[in-house]
């Protein structure tokens, strides 16, 4: 385990039964993600990026290969068997903060209530400075006490982000955050992440939108048929 | 935040379902709650009722003695009779303080649609029996032919008071009105008394007796006087005690019924919320998904679940509890109709040991629910809110 490294996969696999077909939706990934780097996973629909993010952040379970997270051994299928969902809340609980396409904000929770709920299941104390240090980190100062459905999509998702940020986490895990936003709050969330990554947050994200990645993120990881993409088009 | 505040903000996200669901709990402790009120009111009701009728023993006619005794409580009309010679025999008794003659029947008038419930009794003798009575105005002599005593709802229906004079047509009669009853609580206050010769008289009924109440005067000895009463030919004898127990078993089997219908309501109450709660959690997979995703565990989960689920049983529980309260004289008034004997005093009885019982209830209800729903949501993977198109 290399301290650069706060992930590293080795030949990690998953397979789907669909019916009777075998599908490999990550076909034998390595990948070695450094700490405080904004990366951006790429590629066309159904070529794995969803899968290898759920599987880097401990919300599936490989079918083959290693993962170390923090230094971490969450999975080596030459050694041990599946980690139990226990062992993987855990390790969420410990080093990740989620951000989805679709926010998934609850709609009778206040912005502030929504950011601090992760809070609740870490048993932690909810401390409103802190809460109001998110909230003026994402620029959503005077929104603490709006509901959702008063808020617009870049600003929901600016929530959702702070959500994510509530557990101090080392790396935040947003897949396709973007998805639901026009360009210009596209580029407001992908600057977020940027700002994160610099102050030491490791950022991992799936994307349709390659201009997007080019312009903020650190690395590009391309992926076809659910392997990265060797060489010029790989990791950049 | 914490639990108990993400639990109810998220029972509020559907209002109507969570208010339906809430009523169907309510129902069930609402009759649950009326049932036991009932409980305890009944018996205490009917067991002063008994102890102010002063009578220790009823002597009556062969046949089924315990309808016949609560048809004399109650007012009804036994077809059968005694006469002198049964009270001479009764009077010789060693060991009976007083042994007063009965006379019960019924005035139908038909243009006025009135049954009018008439008592023949010797005043004298009666009131030993009735110590609790309080009378306005005085009583008659039992050679009175014109003279009437009426109980106190009588006289409040029929807007009388003493020196009015009560004319009963079918009979051809008119009768002053000596005495009111003050207001006893209990059947009597729907009677008139006549004197009973006269009673016997305007029924054509001349020497005959509808029972004879009899007090003893050592109460140990009631076993061994009923004993002897019994060998007089055509007198059955019942002693208040086992009409007590009588119209309880009745009533009993009654609350049976009744409980058993509780039961089935509470179950369909219990099924109400499993079935709530499982659609809520169908609905919100992807929700219970993202929390487990953010850090809730299974725990967290089944925690919040059981939590949604208490907040609706113990509202149920307290709404239905209120509406008891609220609401119990309504259900008194249908259970007078429907149950063998129905004390003139409050039926329903309300305890705060009640409130506490079907609270309790209510939390037994909530968690019974909440088990296989929570267990169903935490097995919920947090997959399952991200999965989507690639």
């Amino acid at each position: 385990m290399n301290n650069r490294y706060i992930i590293e996969a080795e030949s990690l696999t998953k397979h789907y039964k669909m019916g009777s077909e075998d599908i490999s939706a990550v076909a034998g990934v390595s990948v070695q993600i450094e700490q405080g780097k904004f990366y951006a996973f790429v590629g066309p629909s159904g070529s794995g990026k969803s899968t290898l993010l759920n599987l880097l952040g401990a919300l599936d379970t490989p079918s083959a290969g290693k993962l170390n997270i923090g230094g971490e051994q969450v999975f080596d299928s030459e050694v041990n068997g599946k980690p139990s969902q226990r062992n993987l809340t855990a390790i969420r609980r410990k080093y990740f903060g989620f951000v989805f396409q679709n926010f998934y904000l609850l709609p009778t929770l206040t912005v502030k209530e929504n950011i601090s709920l992760p809070l609740l299941f870490t048993r932690k104390k909810i401390d409103p400075v802190h809460i109001d240090k998110i909230l003026s980190k994402l620029g959503l100062e005077g929104r603490g006490r709006h509901l959702p459905s008063q808020l617009s999509g870049g600003e929901m998702q600016r929530v959702a982000i702070g959500r994510a940020l509530a557990v101090n986490p080392q790396i935040i895990i947003a897949d396709e955050p973007t998805g639901n936003l026009d360009s210009k709050n596209a580029a407001l969330v992908f600057e977020v992440f940027k700002k994160l990554s610099q102050e030491g947050i490791t950022v991992l994200t799936a994307t349709h939108d390659v201009q997007l990645a080019q312009n903020f993120s650190d690395k590009i990881v391309r992926l076809k048929d659910g392997k990265i993409v060797e060489g010029e088009a790989g990791i950049c | 935040m914490n639990f108990f505040k993400l639990a109810f903000k998220n029972l509020l996200r559907r209002k109507i379902r969570t208010i339906l669901t809430i009523q169907g709990i309510a129902i069930a402790i609402f009759v649950l709650f009326s049932l036991l009120s009932f409980q305890n009111g009944y018996k205490n009701s009917l067991t002063r009722e008994m102890n102010d009728l002063g009578i220790n023993i009823l002597a009556v006619p062969k046949g089924c003695p315990y309808e016949a005794a609560s048809l004399i409580v109650h007012g009804g009309v036994i077809p059968k009779y005694l006469d002198e010679a049964d009270l001479k025999a009764i009077s010789g008794i060693d060991g009976i303080e007083l042994a007063t003659p009965i006379f019960l029947s019924q005035i139908y008038e038909k243009d006025q649609e009135r049954t009018s419930i008439i008592y023949g009794i010797i005043p004298q003798e009666y009131t030993k029996v009735k110590p609790g009575w309080k009378l306005n105005g005085q009583y008659f002599n039992n050679n009175d032919t014109a003279a009437i005593v009426i109980g106190n709802e009588v006289a409040y229906q029929e807007k009388l008071g003493v020196g009015d004079e009560v004319y009963f047509p079918s009979v051809g009669k008119v009768y002053k009105v000596f005495g009111v009853l003050e207001r006893t609580g209990g059947q009597d206050d729907g009677f008139y008394f006549l004197p009973l010769a006269e009673a016997q008289r305007i029924f054509d009924k001349i020497g005959k007796i509808t029972a004879v109440a009899i007090k003893i005067k050592d109460l140990t000895k009631i076993g061994d006087i009923s004993k002897k009463l019994e060998e007089i030919p055509d007198i059955q004898v019942v002693t208040m005690a086992q009409v007590l127990g009588t119209i309880l078993n009745l009533v009993g089997s009654a609350r049976t019924l009744i409980f058993s219908v509780v039961l089935i309501a509470l179950i369909i109450g219990t099924l109400g919320i499993v079935n709530t709660m499982f659609v809520t959690i169908y609905e919100r997979r992807r929700e219970i998904g993202i929390l487990k995703a953010i850090g809730a565990g299974n725990f967290d989960v089944v925690k919040l679940i059981i939590l949604e689920t208490l907040i609706i049983a113990i509202i149920g529980g307290i709404e239905g509890s209120v509406l008891s309260f609220g609401g119990g004289h309504l259900v008194e008034s249908f259970v007078r109709g429907v149950i063998p004997y129905a004390p003139k005093r409050m039926l329903f009885t309300f305890q705060f040991a009640n409130f506490g019982i079907a609270i309790a209830y209510s939390v037994i209800i909530g968690v019974l629910a909440a088990i296989f729903p929570s267990i169903k949501a935490a097995s919920l993977s947090p997959l399952e809110t991200i999965r989507k198109d690639e």
